[in-house]
């Protein structure tokens, strides 16, 4: 939803590795294009980034400039635990979560925002009061993720481009 | 000629002022209509044991 109201739309592909490898969809073996992210949702956050304050839900991954981030990690125990002291469920949280990480990947920037879903830190009232607004990505950031995906989608074209021999 | 000085002004500022209206809008933080979906895909990887039912309503 909160993507959504950015207009990206967004499709989900389930790539759990289960025990059964045949459930994998084709899609998740393929190669990334570059509008594709990777999400992982995990149990210990700090196995994965030791540096990462205990509150956090999640962190991104943010290469150099040249590169474009693709890869979130989404902490699912930290967004139960603060659904119980919030007016949001826990599904609820771990949209906004998810949501979150993924302004970060598109944006390419780990900073955040003093405004709407991006702030560092959600606001106790916000989250008391289920102020949905005050977790949406606000007119400008909207922008940024349009440009930065259409810059994706052309930079897949021209990628496309190159590998497809003429002919 | 002072009057029709005046009243040449007064047009002008409201021309200018209508023009301005949208800009206004906009800044406001209403969203810009022109805005299109824009399409990602999200490979998602749940590494806990929280069902896909609950995790998709989300």
């Amino acid at each position: 939803m909160v993507l959504q109201r950015a207009s990206v739309e967004v499709t989900w592909q389930d790539c759990t590795v289960s025990q059964n490898p045949s459930r994998v969809p084709p899609e998740c073996e393929s190669r990334l294009r570059r509008t594709d992210l990777l999400l992982y949702l995990v149990v210990r956050l700090e196995a994965h980034a030791p540096s990462v304050g205990k509150n956090a839900l999640g962190f991104s991954i943010i290469p150099d400039k040249s590169d474009e981030a693709q890869m979130a990690y989404v902490c699912y125990p930290r967004v139960r635990a603060l659904s119980h002291s919030t007016s949001f469920t826990a599904d609820e949280l771990l949209g906004l979560a998810l949501a979150h990480e993924i302004g970060h990947l598109l944006l390419g920037t780990n900073e955040h925002c003093n405004r709407g879903i991006m702030r560092a830190r959600w606001r106790p009232r916000d989250l008391e009061g289920r102020h949905w607004e005050e977790f949406l990505f606000t007119a400008e950031q909207a922008k940024r993720l349009q440009r930065a995906v259409v810059t994706r989608l052309e930079s897949q074209k021209r990628r496309f481009a190159l590998e497809v021999p003429k002919g | 000629m002072a009057s029709e000085y005046s009243a040449h002004k007064i047009l002008l500022m409201g021309a200018v002022l209508l023009c301005s209206i949208p800009v206004c809008v906009s800044q406001s933080g209403r969203w810009p209509e022109a805005m299109q979906n824009v399409p990602i895909g999200v490979h998602f990887y749940n590494d806990t044991r929280v069902s896909d039912a609950e995790l998709f309503a989300a």
